[in-house]
């Protein structure tokens, strides 16, 4: 029977690594009823946001990564960890700036020529670039807790055909 | 001069540069644990040969998945051969895609507006 949700845990003290984050996802995602794009849109952005999780998320707290399909084909992407402030603040400056752009492909451009010219410039940073461009709908939400830590929600949304 | 050929594996493309006839493929899957470990060798090989290239050059990608981190170590290498074709030589790029991979054909069509160079994004089944 084919599913229109899965849930995939990442627990205390991860072990996986991108290899084994990429392969646990392509074996679950077997369990849906979705085209060949859709399942490389999925690919692109969960491995995203395993990388983001795994570099910012605190590694004592399970994280959760849940992926849904509505009636209408709307699939959505979802990431829940916990993580310092500090780091959120910086992942939310980066949202932010995205959610005001209304042109993602020439940001995303200059940005690529910036790094090109400024060999200084720290190599990497287009994690959520990437997880904007390969959807349409985004929400992002922080969930105060009281171990100065909070709850990072990232949501990320795009229709199973087309 | 020697080739530089790198097998692939689950996460790392195959690359297969041939100095002699100036063909130099990437081909399948980039997302390294260590981006710039693993394309440090690629570009160091790709500054040495446009030093002294083919009669013509063909840098030709052909992806089914690439990450961020790859994104810019990919666009490095484009600018390698776009300096070749800047210099005077006969140099192109030809991006390979799946024909039902519409982000990875766009993203070709991005790198191809950021590069003077002859670039041509090619459908494949």
């Amino acid at each position: 029977m084919k599913l229109n949700t899965i849930e995939i845990l990442i627990p205390r003290q991860e072990k996986r690594n991108d290899t084994q984050a990429f392969e646990v996802l392509n074996e679950r995602i077997k369990d849906l009823f979705i085209s060949v794009p859709a399942k490389k849109k999925i690919q692109n952005i969960w491995m995203e946001l395993y990388q983001n999780m795994m570099k910012f998320r605190s590694s004592d707290h399970l994280s959760l990564f849940k992926l849904e399909i509505d009636n209408l084909g709307l699939i959505t992407l979802i990431s829940m960890n916990y993580s310092r402030k500090i780091n959120i603040e910086t992942l939310q400056n980066k949202w932010n700036a995205l959610q005001l752009s209304n042109d993602l492909k020439t940001d995303f451009q200059t940005k690529i020529q910036r790094k090109m010219i400024n060999r200084t410039e720290k190599p990497g940073d287009f994690g959520l670039d990437f997880c904007f461009r390969y959807s349409k709908l985004r929400s992002f939400h922080r969930i105060a807790r009281p171990d100065s830590q909070e709850i990072v929600y990232l949501a990320f949304s795009f229709p199973s055909y087309g | 001069m020697d080739k530089l050929i790198i097998v692939s594996t689950f996460k790392t493309p195959e690359v297969n540069f041939n100095n002699a006839t100036g063909l130099l493929i990437i081909s399948g899957r980039v997302f390294p644990e260590n981006p710039d470990a693993f394309f440090q060798p690629i570009l160091t090989w790709l500054s040495g040969y446009s030093k002294l290239p083919a009669a013509v050059s063909t840098l030709q990608f052909t992806l089914t998945y690439f990450n961020s981190s790859a994104n810019e170590y990919l666009f490095r290498c484009c600018k390698l051969i776009e300096s070749i074709a800047q210099s005077g030589s006969e140099a192109k790029i030809v991006w390979e895609y799946e024909s039902d991979d519409e982000d990875m054909k766009q993203m070709g069509e991005d790198y191809k507006e950021l590069l003077k160079i002859n670039f041509e994004i090619k459908a494949i089944n």
